[in-house]
């Protein structure tokens, strides 16, 4: 079947850039040596390619890479903020934000303390009380005021309370000592002890902590040894005179902890 | 037993002047950045003008065509040959600083009346230096402002591969990765677009 004009001038564009099969070409260039109408739309193809062709193309302004340059270090000194960076900055940032957040705490905490479970928190019941320092001659007063709580294994038998305990001295000021607890015998043997006049003693679980301006130690008694330790007393009515004396006698344990006056070596 | 043997596929290595350049920048020296703009920012420039049809839109949007190439270099994987990959980021940027000035009637407003000479005179005065005849310079460039636009009035694909083929040179082949088409639609796209052109200057002319 036989091409006419228009099927023709649907391969002109392409002529024009030579991108035809070779025997396409050669018959459109049969066609348009007889068919001047298609000569001429060729003609008019080929003005329209050259009129862009021939446009003038305007220079990059001479200072485009220096501009370039500055925004791309601008770039680089501010980093891109991501969207939710953005949103909570600007949000933040807002003069109502403080007072929004208050009213929301309140809410919050009214409804936490409304529908919360209710605990019923019994009163723990402490050795000693901690306000209770421990120091040199204190020990004569306050003992008895203070509700001590049985350690496990002790029976109230094995307690001892000796106005006649201690040394000759001791006896001759009649002071009295109650060793119920492992921190009570604690407590009193370190009384005993003449270096530690001006340290300060706090009371602890099974024992007490030292403090003196060199050093921090904590002295502590198992029940096992608490036990066999009043029993030792209640047999000869002598304290110790020392600690080291009472950490031989009774197998203290006795260990330094780091002195948080003193900077770390 | 026949073993079949995996056969390691060789990547098509595309030879690219531009490689050179690309390398040295992403081990840092950014000089090489720097004269990977200087060889193409005529061409991004001046593409980015005769799409968008304003020396202000032009500078603006070839800035950010350098600023993404800077950012995502080393993304280019050299597939494709780095001048096509650039026209590619070129126009995309244009084709979307076109949807934003269209959404704002930028081209119904009488700014692009004569664009060539209502703007920095940049190109009235490259003119100027070929000389010629006055009377025939006149005309001359009363034909270029027409071309122009009526460029401009071209339908944005059309005007895309008009571009791209008669003023960038770029071959069907070219314009078909640039564009992400197939070889025949650039075919017939570029067809349709001169067709386009024609009708519209032989109306214009014809009068």
């Amino acid at each position: 079947m036989k091409k006419d004009c228009q099927e023709f001038q649907q391969e002109l564009s392409a002529y024009l850039d030579d991108q035809l099969a070779p025997e396409v070409k050669s018959e459109l260039e049969a066609h348009l040596r007889l068919c001047p109408s298609c000569q001429q739309e060729l003609e008019l193809f080929r003005a329209a390619v050259q009129a862009v062709q021939t446009l003038p193309t305007p220079q990059a302004p001479e200072d485009f890479l220096i501009k370039l340059r500055r925004r791309i270090e601008e770039q680089a000194e501010y980093q891109p903020v991501s969207f939710w960076n953005r949103i909570t900055t600007k949000l933040v940032a807002h003069p109502s934000f403080l007072a929004i957040t208050m009213v929301m705490l309140f809410i919050g905490a009214f409804f936490l303390g409304r529908f919360s479970p209710q605990f019923n928190f019994k009163p723990v019941s402490h050795e000693l009380e901690p306000a209770f320092a421990w120091k040199g001659t204190a020990v004569n007063y306050g003992w008895e005021q203070v509700s001590v709580p049985q350690p496990e294994g002790a029976s109230p038998v094995m307690a001892v309370s000796y106005s006649a305990l201690g040394s000759p001295e001791q006896k001759a000021r009649r002071e009295r000592f109650i060793l119920q607890t492992p921190t009570q015998l604690i407590i009193t043997l370190i009384n005993q002890d003449q270096s530690f006049k001006e340290a300060e003693v706090y009371p602890i679980s099974q024992g007490a902590v030292i403090i003196t301006k060199e050093k921090v130690l904590r002295v502590t008694i198992s029940n096992p040894d608490f036990l066999k330790a009043l029993k030792q007393i209640a047999q000869t009515g002598l304290l110790p005179t020392s600690l080291s004396e009472a950490k031989e006698k009774f197998s203290l344990k006795i260990e330094e902890l780091p002195n948080p006056l003193k900077p770390l070596p | 037993m026949a073993v079949r043997r995996k056969g390691k596929r060789k990547k098509a290595v595309i030879s690219d002047p531009d490689q050179k350049l690309i390398k040295r920048f992403l081990k840092g020296e950014e000089g090489a950045f720097n004269q990977l703009v200087l060889n193409y920012q005529n061409r991004v420039y001046g593409l980015c003008y005769q799409l968008l049809g304003s020396l202000d839109e032009a500078e603006e949007v070839a800035q950010e065509v350098f600023l993404t190439v800077y950012r995502s270099l080393k993304n280019f994987r050299g597939e494709s040959r780095f001048s096509t990959w650039l026209y590619r980021v070129t126009v995309n940027h244009c084709k979307n600083r076109m949807k934003y000035l269209g959404r704002r009637g930028y081209y119904q407003s009488d700014s692009l009346e004569e664009p060539v000479e209502t703007e920095k005179g940049e190109i009235s005065r490259q003119l100027e230096d070929e000389a010629q005849d006055p009377l025939e310079h006149l005309e001359q460039k009363e034909i270029q402002i027409l071309v122009r636009k009526k460029i401009m009035d071209l339908d944005e694909d059309h005007r895309v591969v008009i571009l791209l083929r008669d003023m960038e040179g770029l071959s069907y082949q070219e314009i078909a990765r640039v564009l992400d088409l197939k070889e025949g639609t650039v075919k017939s796209r570029i067809h349709r677009a001169r067709a386009e052109l024609k009708t519209l200057l032989e109306k214009e002319l014809g009068k």
